[in-house]
């Protein structure tokens, strides 16, 4: 995929538009999810717990043990200490496995919901509103932007309902055990705060140096592997390795340059913590020996502080991860929100027998805001009428196919399949009745079969093989090493341009549309192909009405009648004979050929 | 690992940042260990006064404010430690991923085209990315917290065991256990998050094709389907997912109640220690810290092995690529000290790109200083195979073609592509601006030059509208060149050498007839007495040449003059004609 530049992340790490738009997607899983919510609040008493039986044995067995040698039942209390510490040991495990295994499914049972609206509403909007966006968005869109959400769901959630919850709580309990001592921690925690914020936002800016260099690398990399014999043809070896040196180079320096505040962020917060936890050495010490603090409230309290400084260095990072998922979110829902451009009307005209035949009244068309492509463009065509379209690059005859199909929707005019303008259809319907055969043959991941039928399992194995043998493919799909049910490798990337033809006219017999529409391919065709590919058009041709993009003579020769396009307008038609004798651009044309 | 002499080599070129980093590793470590040791004597301390054995009330609190600044003063001690460990490391390692990643460019650079056609560029492009950053992995982390490792662990040991034998070997079986819990569930994790990315390219890679190929979907009403094998891809990905997670889950969970298994290890076994009073309290709470210390070195461990087997793996394929030779000899023989005039000479040749499959047979052909010729002949036919063996992209036999009476096989590479201009079907232009793509062809050219070389391959008018004329950059960051466009472009890049021979292998398929024939034209004029060979799929533009070359299946069939081969009414007289009208009807007004 190329590299592409991403719209700029939006500053929110909270916007309540788009939360209340995700809701209905969890809603089906509240159940879970409030299942998930009571599993971290059972964790989180769990994890007070410990060091709480911890403060209990030091301050009870052990020190009676230590005062007088004989404390009666001292040992025994230990052990029962250490039970209880094992069933909360054991208890905890499962409450964090069973929580995690929950989360996550939901998590991905939402994502998976999301993607797939995504893409299915993808399948229904219009061209036009394809050719404004490039493939490689529209992947980061059901991809890369859902992931992001996932952080969302499965950290996200947690980071709101434990981390949060932890911090406010454990201060809470500690303030509860000691205030003073709290007093002391509750000073150092700010800067903690601080500093894992400070250092953050600097990760941020690094990353994304980094990100652009490592793209600039690996595009480096890619223009100079793929044009290797280029580069060696021109002796230019030294110069191109002197330039990939600088891309290298700066690569290397922004990565030391972001490696700089790692390696100053850890250390910096050990820094810190220490200092803390040293303070409350310091002041629990003068309280002990004051005699009033004991020593099992100090373990605590130093445990219990433990707790406090990974959810609050995290915190910074899961800011970051909310205002990522926010956007991400954004575009998402931008992508949703898109209606799409052509669609039926609500009562849709049912066509009961198709008949094939086509009217252009005075059709203008262009896209976009872009100037006409094709300006009043009239012509009829009766069923079964063949019909060649020629003209050179730019004429306007791929359009006249997009607009047949209604994939756009005219400016002016009207175009009429059956008597019925395109617009009165249902776009399956009227599609339903068109075969296309284009210059680039597209072929789905999947076997040949498929490829044929196109996942419509109504039609038999039986009926694929006959339309394939019809027009000729059968030879050479028979020597596919597991014939029809030979994948299809990277679209067809093994597959000649004449045998991916010979699968779209099998395609056209397949279905058997009323109208056919062929493109031909301009590629280099070898002899024996162009042979098959002619009478597999004779084939399909028979009892359709049939619209050619010709570039071959051969081709042209099936035709009723000619028209010919220049620069958007119909300029000329009849058949080979007429538009010879009449001596304008088709006769110019012929002449050439034998200047 | 064999071939380890190229890293050992770069490592020493290095090796002041690597000393640098790793030196810091044994301050920090015994920092690391002592710290705790000073607070649980400052504990010790403090349970002394409460019994009444030690200092008094007064005393105590200077003694605990000194505690305090002493600690923090190491902690910020063992802290430059960390960091100087952390960076320095970490420029070492990258230092020598830059040069590695400069030598197997720099080596990849001489191989031949065959090379290339048998590796895809994917592939190369993950040895030189991927690979490379699994050897850096292995050279900087890995070592730095494999040396850490081995301090810590026994030193923290020796100590525990000083305090108390027992209590140690309590505490010794979670942490084993740990270390052996991330060595094993290390692999399975990682073969995990692999098939999640298989998975999530399988799913780009239908959303890739479905969405190129969204005209074709909606043409056959196939958006059903389409969405019914998204769903299945997605929710395998879903699945992959959820295994992921429970496989970290796991990890998770054991890793976590190991830790609180040693804080049983230490109630239970230091508990018990400290009521007989073999312990103090101090001793206890630093069994609690250190268990917490070595819970990360232990964990590093399974880590860390893990570097070491990817980058060992890593660096086999590095080593791989490394071991490629160059199929052709760059320095056979002495250069001519004259240019080459561009006599060419093909004697009973026959080449193939594959041991039995020839593509050019028994071709003999005697191409004269200053000729024009073209080539003409169906797909396949070989026209490209001889082009590039005269460029030599592949090795003819020895013997076989000589250039200017000199057998290809015996003159230096460079020597030959300076004198010969090969323009290959496939444009490859540098993201770079219009000049810089230009004086690729020859760098040292001047300004005039490069105008010259623009106006014979008519690109001159097209980069007088761009906005920046020459300075225009062109590619991802410029404006987008049409196919033509590009064409012009590469073959501007080859006029402007004024070669002795010049090859354009079909390489003006996407501009107009017209111009095609216009570039042609000049082109005869300008290399009048140099020799070129022209093929073109358009057989009409090559009417012109001194003589046509008609290859069949590898074989030289037919040759003479446009009229001569027409009169024949041979092989080229049927191409032409298929040709033409096929030609003409593209190309109408």
């Amino acid at each position: 995929m190329s590299p592409q530049i991403e719209e700029p992340i939006h500053g929110k790490a909270y916007d309540a538009r788009l939360v209340r738009r995700l809701v209905p997607f969890a809603r089906p899983y509240s159940k879970r999810i409030g299942l998930s919510i009571g599993l971290l609040i059972g964790l989180f008493v769990l994890d007070l717990l410990i060091p709480w039986i911890l403060r209990i044995a030091v301050d009870g067995p052990i020190q009676e043990a230590r005062e007088s040698q004989a404390a009666p039942g001292a040992w025994e209390e230990l052990i029962w200490l250490a039970v209880a510490l094992l069933v909360v040991a054991i208890l905890r495990l499962g409450f964090q496995l069973a929580q995690l295994l929950v989360m996550t499914d939901v998590g991905q049972s939402i994502l998976h919901d999301l993607r797939l609206s995504a893409f299915s509403h993808l399948q229904s909007l219009s061209l036009a509103f394809f050719d404004r966006h490039p493939v490689g968005r529209l992947v980061t869109r059901v991809t890369n932007d859902i992931e992001t959400l996932n952080e969302l769901f499965t950290s996200g959630v947690t980071v709101v309902f434990y981390d949060l919850v932890k911090i406010v709580g454990v201060v809470a309990v500690l303030l509860w055990i000691d205030p003073k001592l709290t007093g002391i921690a509750l000073l150092g925690l700010p800067v903690l705060t601080a500093v894992s914020f400070a250092f953050r936002s600097h990760a941020r800016k690094a990353y994304r140096e980094i990100r652009s260099r490592v793209s600039r690398l690996n595009a480096f990399l890619q223009e100079l592997l793929q044009g290797i014999r280029v580069i060696q043809l021109f002796n230019q070896e030294q110069r191109v390795l002197d330039r990939f040196d600088e891309v290298n180079v700066d690569h290397r320096r922004a990565h030391v340059r972001a490696h700089l505040n790692w390696s100053l962020f850890f250390p910096s917060i050990d820094l810190v913590s220490m200092a803390i936890l040293a303070g409350i050495v310091w002041v629990s010490g003068l309280g002990i020996a004051g005699g009033e603090l004991q020593f099992g409230v100090f373990l605590q309290f130093w445990i219990m502080l433990g707790y406090l400084f990974d959810p609050i260095r995290e915190l910074s990072e899961k800011y970051n991860v909310f205002q990522s998922a926010m956007a991400s979110a954004e575009r998402l829902f931008g992508l949703l929100d898109e209606a799409p451009e052509i669609s039926g009307p609500e009562n849709p005209y049912r066509p009961e027998e198709a008949r094939g035949e086509i009217e252009l009244r005075d059709v203008t068309f262009g896209y976009g805001d872009g100037p006409d492509v094709l300006r009043n463009v009239s012509f009829h065509v009766k069923p079964g009428e063949k019909i060649a379209i020629v003209g050179a690059t730019g004429a306007g005859k791929t359009t006249l196919i997009n607009l047949l199909s209604r994939y756009y929707d005219v400016r002016s005019g009207s175009i009429l399949v059956d008597g019925h303008d395109v617009r009165e259809y249902d776009p399956k319907d009227l599609r339903h009745q068109i075969g296309l055969v284009l210059q680039e043959v597209f072929l789905f991941p999947g076997d040949i079969l498929e490829n044929i039928r196109l996942g419509d399992t109504s039609i038999s194995e039986e009926r694929v093989i006959e339309a394939a043998r019809l027009v000729g493919a059968d030879r050479f799909i028979q020597k596919l090493p597991d014939g029809y049910r030979s994948e299809v490798r990277e679209r067809g990337a093994t597959q000649s341009v004449g045998e991916k033809q010979l699968i779209a006219f099998a395609r056209v017999l397949t279905f058997d549309p009323s109208i056919l529409i062929l493109d031909e391919a301009t590629a280099h065709i070898d002899p024996e192909t162009e042979r098959l590919l002619q009478k597999a058009l004779e084939r399909t041709l028979k009892g359709r009405t049939a619209i050619l993009i010709a570039h071959r003579l051969a081709t042209i020769r099936h035709a009723d009648r000619i028209l010919v396009f220049h620069h958007g307008e119909l300029r000329e038609a009849g058949t080979h004979q007429e538009l010879l004798e009449r001596g304008g651009l088709y006769h110019r044309l012929h002449q050439l050929q034998f200047g | 690992m064999k071939g380890l002499a190229r890293l050992r080599r770069l490592i020493c070129v290095h090796r002041r940042w690597f000393i640098a980093g790793l030196l810091c590793v044994p301050g920090a470590v015994a920092l690391e260990l002592w710290i705790p040791q000073l607070l649980g004597a400052g504990i010790d301390m403090v349970e002394r006064a409460v019994t009444g054995d030690g200092d008094g009330l007064g005393a105590i609190g200077g003694r605990l404010g000194q505690l305090f600044f002493v600690v923090v003063g190491l902690t910020a001690l063992k802290n430059a430690f960390r960091f100087g460990m952390r960076y320095w490391q970490n420029i070492a390692c990258r230092l020598v991923e830059q040069d590695l990643r400069h030598e197997l460019v720099a080596h990849l650079e001489g191989l031949s085209a065959s090379y290339f056609d048998r590796n895809r560029t994917g592939d190369l492009m993950s040895r030189a990315t991927a690979d490379i950053e699994a050897v850096r992995m292995a050279l900087g982390p890995g070592l730095m917290y494999l040396l850490n490792t081995l301090l810590m662990l026994p030193l923290a040991l020796a100590y525990l065991i000083s305090l108390d034998p027992w209590l140690t070997l309590a505490l010794s079986i979670p942490l084993a256990g740990l270390a052996l819990t991330v060595r094993f569930m290390g692999p399975h994790l990682h073969r995990r998050s692999r098939t999640v990315q298989d998975r999530s390219a399988d799913l780009s890679a239908r959303a890739v094709d479905n969405f190129q190929g969204i005209r074709v979907v909606q043409a056959f009403n196939r958006q059903a389907a389409e969405t019914a094998a998204f769903h299945d891809l997605s929710k395998s990905y879903a699945t992959a997912q959820l295994e992921l997670a429970k496989t970290r889950g796991w990890l998770q969970v054991l890793l976590g109640g190991g830790r609180r298994l040693c804080l049983l290890a230490i109630l239970l076994v230091g508990g018990s220690a400290v009521m007989s009073e073999r312990l103090t309290i101090g001793d206890f709470f630093i069994f609690i810290q250190y268990s917490e210390m070595l819970f990360f070195p232990l964990m590093a461990f399974g880590w860390v092995l893990g570097l070491f087997q990817r980058g060992r793996a890593a660096w086999d394929r590095l080593i791989e690529v490394f071991g490629a030779r160059a199929e052709i000899d760059p320095d056979p023989g002495v250069a001519p000290k004259r240019d080459l005039s561009g006599d060419i000479r093909f004697e009973n040749l026959t080449f193939g790109y594959e041991p039995d499959r020839p593509v050019l047979r028994d071709l003999n052909l005697h191409i004269r200083a200053g000729e024009t010729v073209g080539i003409v002949g169906p797909t396949g036919s070989g026209k490209s195979t001889l082009a590039r063996l005269i460029a030599r992209l592949y090795p003819a036999a020895p013997g076989h073609l000589f250039l200017d009476g000199r057998a290809i096989d015996t003159l230096p590479l460079h020597w030959i592509r300076r004198q010969i201009g090969y323009v290959p079907q496939e444009t490859f232009l540098l993201s770079d601006t219009m000049r810089a793509n230009i004086l690729f062809g020859r760098p040292d050219a001047t300004e005039d030059e490069v105008e010259w070389a623009a106006r014979v391959s008519q690109i001159d008018h097209d980069i007088a509208e761009f906005k920046s004329g020459y300075d225009q950059m062109i590619g991802e960051r410029g404006v987008t060149l049409s196919g033509g466009q590009k064409q012009r472009t590469a073959l501007s890049r080859a006029v402007i050498r004024k070669p002795g021979i010049l090859i354009l292998d079909d390489s003006l398929a996407a501009v107009d007839s017209e111009t095609e024939h216009r570039i042609l034209d000049e082109l005869e004029v300008v290399m009048r007495d140099r020799t070129c060979l022209f093929i073109s799929h358009r057989i009409s533009a090559l009417r012109d040449v001194d003589r046509l070359i008609v290859l069949e299946e590898g074989r030289l069939v037919e040759e003479g003059s446009h009229e001569e081969l027409l009169e024949a009414g041979g092989v080229y007289a049927r191409l032409f004609r298929e040709h033409n009208l096929e030609q003409e009807i593209e190309e109408l007004p």
